[in-house]
């Protein structure tokens, strides 16, 4: 053995032990240092503990950024920048950055391969991932990104997963970078374009889908699907431009047996049904005309309505109960006068009981707002 | 009435218990005592002062020879051993790399230059004591912090590639097992 030891003459009990207190940079440096070292480093795959991802592409650049919060001595940010043919990475500190650079490399894959070897080392779950490309313009390119990633055939680890996109096709190869074992959130944001049925029918079908816990979907379009895709939720959160108009017509389309169907009276249905469901609250940024309710619940009631608002009154089938919609200029009320008890200047409140459960349905209405929630009666 | 400081439980006990000594003679005939709770810390030192029966009585007779560590080595494990002999459990860390802070005291400790430092690993995985062990590892891995591949090929005394390569070329003549 050399008289002068080296590290690589530590027995492996030291060097895992010595890798396990290395942050990441250490790593990715101790990495290039030696061909030995970088095999030990593939062997060991040292846990690098990240608590948050996220990842922004555009069209030159792409940033990666790690352990994301205030401390910028915690955050690590890694950007993979274009530059002819080359691929230029650079690591950004507070007190500027390091760069290196790759020729003949495509800034696209010089990420995917470095993300890869870093995911496949992180053991503990990742809290929090986001994937979020700042104009349409880059759509090709988060798109080309996902295919990447998706091709390495291996899951993310991730609790919560936010992605905001313009492009709704996006949406199912996200979820299908992770791992639906772990998966509890998932948080959605869509700008400038409409879901459609048909693209809700992908991603419902997605085990990624169908075992998290809650959903947060903001659509700046319409959206259009049944109420039932989301009744396996805990905690339900859409936000959308002209839902109901879509949805409603669908909902028709779905159920011609229920003669008054509505999206509120839907999830009402889905709310007695569902034991998962615990909270469901809708945003719309602008209210479906009167045309629209008369055609899903057929003319106003006559008797009730007046010059400003209108009423209608819904069966619940084998309930005592009914629903009253009504509508005025601004918001659309139903499930009959709202508690006074509860309810404040701004916002209306109801109680509904669930028949056969010792639970209950809150159902607050603002002007453009609709939240469901299911509490203990008490 | 002044209320006297309070004594640390440690100096309590050493005082009333008068405690089992045991000694330890290094690969370089340098003897070293002891006590008890701190040999306890080395499984190694341990297992064989348990297998050999030593007892309070004939401890002291029947020193223990040490022959992979040095003095030297010996000095600071003992120092160690004894610092940290009454030491509770170390609490779990969600997140080592970022939660644990190297105390003062061992920091001082173990500044010593790499070479000494890779001999103290050796020393300590060989007497097998865990916390030193990590703590010797805490420090080598704190080296790597904001440096470059080629400073830490240095600071760890790696050879290059291509030192590498004429090694492996020297050895592929002797017959083993092909890398």
């Amino acid at each position: 053995m050399a008289s002068e030891p080296s590290l690589l003459q530590m027995p492996d009990v030291a060097l895992k032990e010595i890798a396990k207190k290395c942050d990441y940079q250490s790593i990715q440096t101790l990495r290039k240092v030696c061909r030995n070292l970088r095999n030990f480093i593939e062997n060991v795959k040292p846990d690098y503990q990240f608590t948050n991802i996220s990842i922004t592409p555009n069209s030159y650049s792409l940033d990666l950024t790690l352990n994301e919060s205030d401390d910028e001595g915690k955050e690590i940010t890694i950007r993979y920048r274009k530059h002819g043919l080359n691929c230029y990475v650079s690591l950004i500190k507070p007190n500027g950055k390091n760069s290196e650079r790759l020729l003949n490399a495509d800034f696209g894959d010089c990420f995917c391969r470095d993300f890869a070897i870093t995911m496949s080392s992180q053991k503990s779950i990742v809290q929090q991932f986001t994937l979020c490309h700042l104009s349409d313009l880059y759509v090709k390119y988060a798109l080309d990104l996902l295919r990447k990633l998706k091709s390495g055939n291996w899951l993310l680890k991730v609790r919560s997963a936010y992605l905001y996109t313009d492009e709704k096709s996006m949406i199912a190869d996200f979820l299908q970078i992770l791992d639906p074992n772990y998966l509890e959130t998932i948080k959605i944001s869509i700008r400038r374009t409409a879901m459609t049925s048909t693209n809700m029918n992908r991603i419902c079908e997605l085990e990624q889908f169908k075992k998290a816990k809650e959903l947060e979907l903001f659509v700046s379009g319409s959206i259009s699907c049944p109420v039932e895709y989301f009744s396996h939720f805990e905690k339900v959160r859409v936000y959308c431009g002209t839902v109901t108009e879509e949805m409603l017509i669908s909902l028709k389309q779905v159920c011609p047996d229920v003669q008054m169907s509505g999206i509120l009276k839907n999830v009402f249905q889905v709310f007695i049904t569902s034991s998962n469901l615990s909270s469901f609250s809708i945003q719309l940024s602008r209210y479906c005309d009167r045309n629209l309710i008369s055609s899903c619940f057929g003319p106003p009631d006559e008797q009730l309505s007046s010059q400003y608002t209108e009423k209608w009154i819904l069966m619940i089938p084998g309930s005592e109960n009914v629903i009253l919609v009504q509508r005025n200029p601004s918001h659309v009320n139903c499930f009959g006068a709202p508690d006074e008890q509860l309810s404040s200047q701004y916002t209306d409140k109801w109680v509904l009981m669930i028949p056969g459960s010792k639970d209950v349905i809150v159902v607050e209405m603002e002007p453009s707002h609709v939240k469901f929630e299911r509490k203990n009666k008490n | 009435m002044s209320v006297e400081p309070e004594v640390p439980i440690v100096q309590v006990e050493e005082v009333r218990e008068n405690p089992v000594l045991y000694k330890i003679i290094s690969s370089d005939n340098h003897v070293f005592t002891i006590s008890e709770h701190a040999v306890k810390l080395s499984k190694t030192l341990w297992d064989l002062i348990t297998n050999l029966g030593l007892t309070a009585e004939n401890a002291l007779d029947n020193p223990i020879p040490v022959e992979n560590v040095n003095g030297k080595n010996m000095e600071t494990i003992v120092q160690f051993c004894e610092r940290h002999k009454y030491d509770e459990e170390e609490p779990e860390y969600t997140n080592y790399i970022r939660e644990f802070v190297l105390p003062e005291w061992d920091r001082q400790l173990l500044s010593i230059d790499n070479e000494e430092l890779f001999q103290l690993i050796l020393a300590t995985n060989y007497l097998d004591i865990q916390k030193l062990m990590d703590y010797c590892c805490r420090v080598i891995g704190d080296m790597a912090k904001d440096k470059t591949p080629e400073e830490l090929r240095i600071i760890y005394g790696i050879p290059t590639d291509a030192e590498d390569d004429a090694l492996e070329r020297s050895a592929s003549d002797s017959p083993g097992p092909s890398g």
